[in-house]
């Protein structure tokens, strides 16, 4: 095993822990940590792809580990988010100096997660990073900002309790805890049925997946812009892997028949649910939180799709294309709005318009971002959607057809209405704080690379 | 003669552990019954310490080593010492409360 | 037995119950802990003591200890709203049970699960309890994080609140402090007599630590404030805290180097390596849970609170 493998999880947790030993440089030591763990989950891209077992025990006595390409590109996103958010929140001093030892405990166990192939290792890494995910929330000064963490809590915490509910099934049944052995071993059945529901039902909820989604704009709403960002581009896609590895891995053998339609309309309820909250709401963070939501139900049809298929495993990487663009285009949203919001003191949709017309660099990086998001060509947005499209055309479900198109124009809709306002002629209302320059840019380069990652991820799905 | 003397020493076990068990009974109505934190941990103290005891002279006539009644009297002695220290505490809150409202100040 | 047993059962149900039903706080935190003592006396008519000993050192104990603190520092309150019942809630969780009951009937009853893998491997693992070689060796890793998740959920609380000591209550007389004394002794042998039998018997490092911190929270509630063992910087009681973690994956990164896998050990130094390394994580879990408890007062908090009072 490369010493990379250990590292990616150790490093972050040391910086974290040097951040609290030595808590007036947590800042620093928090640099140190992102660049040293973007660095390395970059440089796994590198690795080859195995599968190892900790201690030197054979399974199913010891907890095994897999590099495979999934889990690459889960650690790669991660790398690249979490470095632009990482440099981003250095450049914010109204953050906490506990942000930074929560955000890399946070990081520390994702990675934990996406390298762990042991169920009951992936509850213990689900429980590190609930809590971590949890207290950023929480360290927010805003009103509400204990309420919306606390229901974040329980419903997190409910979400782990599901998900170690179908744990247990699973070790009572085949004495194992290895995902690629239960999938050897996974045979029809009554109980297995309740395992994959109360896994899927915690997941869901962690996932903020419809109708299980109302913590999530709660907490957005509430949470510093940098810490919207890891929870809404990283934090919901772990437990959205899981989701991937236990209905495409794990349960593949069961006979899945009714999943198609489980999924194609809870992800089309999540998108049109989602974009419609996203076009009422007066506030621009709960704009965006809401567009989390729907994007969720993106997620959501191409595991229906996926499933439906009976496609190989091999072929999921439609869905990373979706994981990737979502992730890649949410975060700079939320950065941009991180920028507007303390430029302007206030995130009140009517009242920016005078702060967008302002900050350019900002405004343009929401817009492409947007573009993305909506799936306007060229972009990692538009790949993604396009082969949901290909893939439910396969499948001639017709209707499904529509809801996407009809969640890509409710997505530029609401995008629009952010752009909008920047060419209303509202006059400065009040005096503009002052935010480093050095954040416009990370955000433009950010949501640059949601519209560039559609030219060279174009091999990710071989077309 | 030793199957004679197996007999009386359970008979007496027995005898011990019920009596014991009675006491509990005893403490735990008064809990139930007494309307004063004063009265009640007078009924669950005095009943539960004696309770405890003749369940463990009761055990101790079964034990079968002299490691086994060493460890039931640490027992019974441990009980004793955090009942005392705790029903202390619990009875001077609920004093300082009864002063506290006869003398019509706000807790 | 069998009406022990169920008899058990009603009354941890009913337990449950009263705890999330009732109206004033302080008698569900109460019930709370009841019901955490009858859960214990379950796993141990379940035959798992080392469950048992966790459940009711840290489950009833230490959370018990830790939900009254908070309630010594929140207003008194009781929930006087009127409370619908939730139909959906209601079918979601019957149907969870229903589900669990057929469940439990189609899985296998006599399921050694593991076991038979994990005593084959036992003459390798350095220590001859089941429980112990698997947490410690087998599946070290878990036990790692595990004590990583008990670390940051401390480091959570101090990022919440610098200050929170809980609200103590003015003491007459001498008696809690003289039990404190009297009561640390034992409470030290106990926590070392456990922590030593894990190797062979239920017990180890949770159970130990938690015992160490239950008498750290009464020294802190005999004295009112947290333990501090004289001018010891506060360095030292933050690497206390991570001591466990760090000095775990220390060793399992020397295992990677060593060649035998990481968070491994070579077998013949396996048994000391593990004693070394529960020793450590005792202490680590002893003081983050005494901390989350009282508190920590580090020289920032009592400049600030100088600073205010000036």
């Amino acid at each position: 095993m490369s010493w990379m493998l250990p590292a990616l999880v150790l490093w972050p947790l040391l910086a974290a822990t040097l951040g609290v030993l030595h808590q007036k440089h947590a800042r620093h030591w928090g640099l140190v940590g992102a660049l040293g763990t973007a660095v390395l989950g970059v440089a796994v891209m590198g690795l080859e792809t195995s599968s190892w077992t900790l201690g030197g025990w054979a399974l199913p006595l010891g907890i095994g580990w897999r590099l495979d390409q999934l889990a690459q590109w889960m650690l790669l996103i991660g790398a690249i988010v979490g470095l632009f958010v990482s440099v981003y929140a250095w450049l914010d001093h109204t953050l906490p100096r506990a942000f930074w030892w929560l955000w890399l405990g946070a990081w520390g166990a994702m990675n934990a997660l996406f390298l762990s192939a042991d169920v009951f290792n992936i509850y213990v890494t689900l429980e590190l990073l609930g809590i971590s995910a949890v207290a950023l929330v929480a360290i927010s000064n805003k009103a509400g900002a204990t309420q919306a963490a606390m229901r974040y809590l329980l419903v997190s915490l409910l979400g782990s309790m599901l998900f170690l509910l179908g744990v247990a099934l699973l070790y009572g049944e085949y004495a194992s805890l290895d995902m690629v052995y239960l999938a050897q071993q996974m045979q029809s059945g009554p109980v297995m049925f309740l395992a994959l529901a109360a896994m899927t039902v915690g997941l869901m909820a962690k996932t903020a997946l419809f109708p299980l989604h109302a913590w999530l704009p709660l907490a957005h709403g509430r949470a510093h812009a940098a810490v919207s960002a890891i929870l809404s581009a990283l934090v919901i896609k772990a437990s959205f892997y899981l989701l991937i590895r236990l209905w495409l891995e794990v349960f593949a053998p069961l006979d899945l028949s009714l999943a198609f339609w489980f999924w194609a309309l809870l992800g089309s309820l999540a998108v049109l649910w989602g974009a419609t909250q996203a076009l009422v709401t007066p506030s621009l963070k709960q704009l965006v939180a809401w567009s989390t939501v729907a994007q969720v139900g993106y997620l959501a049809i191409g595991l229906a799709l996926m499933i439906d298929a009976q496609a190989q495993f091999s072929w999921a990487w439609g869905l990373v294309g979706l994981i990737l663009a979502h992730a890649l285009a949410k975060s700079a949203m939320f950065l941009a709005v991180g920028n507007i919001q303390q430029r302007a003191g206030h995130d009140n949709l009517q009242q920016l318009g005078y702060v967008l017309r302002t900050e350019r660099k900002t405004l343009f990086a929401f817009g492409l971002a947007g573009v993305s998001l909506a799936g306007l060509p060229i972009s990692a947005g538009f790949l993604a959607k396009w082969w949901l499209l290909e893939l439910s055309f396969d499948h001639q479900a017709w209707w499904l057809f529509g809801v996407l198109i009809l969640g890509s124009l409710m997505t530029a809709g609401y995008v629009l209405r952010v752009l909008n306002l920047a060419l209303t002629n509202q006059a400065q209302t009040q005096s503009l704080q002052a935010i480093p320059a050095g954040r416009e840019w990370l955000v433009l380069i950010l949501a640059s690379l949601a519209i560039v990652s559609g030219l060279s991820a174009q091999s990710l799905w071989g077309g | 003669m030793a199957e004679a003397m197996g007999l009386i020493l359970n008979g007496l076990s027995l005898l011990l552990i019920g009596l014991g068990l009675a006491f509990f009974m005893a403490g735990t109505l008064g809990v139930l019954r007494f309307s004063t934190p004063l009265n009640r941990l007078h009924a669950v103290t005095k009943a539960d310490n004696l309770g405890l005891g003749l369940v463990v002279a009761g055990l101790i006539l079964q034990a079968g080593s002299w490691a086994l009644v060493f460890k039931y009297l640490i027992i019974w002695a441990l009980v004793l010492l955090s009942a005392a220290a705790v029903s202390h505490l619990i009875g001077q809150r609920a004093y300082q409360q009864t002063r506290q409202t006869e003398s019509g100040e706000t807790p | 037995m069998l009406v022990f047993d169920g008899l058990l059962a009603l009354l941890i149900l009913g337990l449950a119950w009263r705890a999330t039903s009732s109206r004033d706080l302080f008698e569900s935190i109460v019930v709370f802990i009841a019901l955490g003592l009858m859960i214990a006396l379950a796993w141990v008519r379940l035959s798992a003591p080392d469950a048992a000993l966790a459940e009711a050192a840290i489950g009833s104990g230490l959370a018990g200890a830790l939900l009254l603190a908070t309630w010594s520092r929140i207003e008194p309150q009781t929930d006087d709203r009127v409370r619908a019942f939730s139909w959906s809630w209601a079918l979601v969780f019957s149907g969870l049970a229903v589900g669990l009951l057929l469940a439990f009937a189609q899985i296998p009853a006599d399921g050694q699960g593991m076991m038979d893998e994990v005593q084959a491997h036992i003459p390798q693992a350095g220590v001859a309890h089941p429980v112990t070689a698997v947490l410690l060796n087998f599946r070290a890793w878990d036990t790692a994080l595990e004590l990583a998740v008990l670390a940051w959920a401390w480091f959570a609380q101090q990022a919440l609140n610098r200050d929170h000591t809980p609200r103590y209550q003015a003491l007459d007389g001498e008696v809690l402090q003289t039990f404190a004394k009297w009561l640390t002794p034992l409470v030290l042998l106990v926590g070392a007599y456990l922590l030593w039998r894990g190797a062979t018997e239920p017990g180890g490092a949770f159970q130990a630590g938690a015992v160490l911190a239950a008498g750290l929270v009464i020294y802190s509630l005999a004295y009112q404030h947290p333990w501090r063992a004289g001018r010891l910087n506060d360095w030292v009681w933050r690497l206390s805290w991570v001591g466990g973690f760090w000095l775990f994956v220390m060793i399992g990164l020397v295992g990677l180097a060593m060649g035998v896998g990481f968070m491994g050990y070579p077998p013949a130094q396996a048994g000391g390596l593990i004693l070394l390394i529960e020793i450590c994580a005792t202490l680590s879990i002893a003081f983050l849970l005494a901390a989350m408890f009282s508190g920590h007062r580090d020289t920032e908090t009592l400049a600030s609170k100088s600073n205010k009072e000036s």
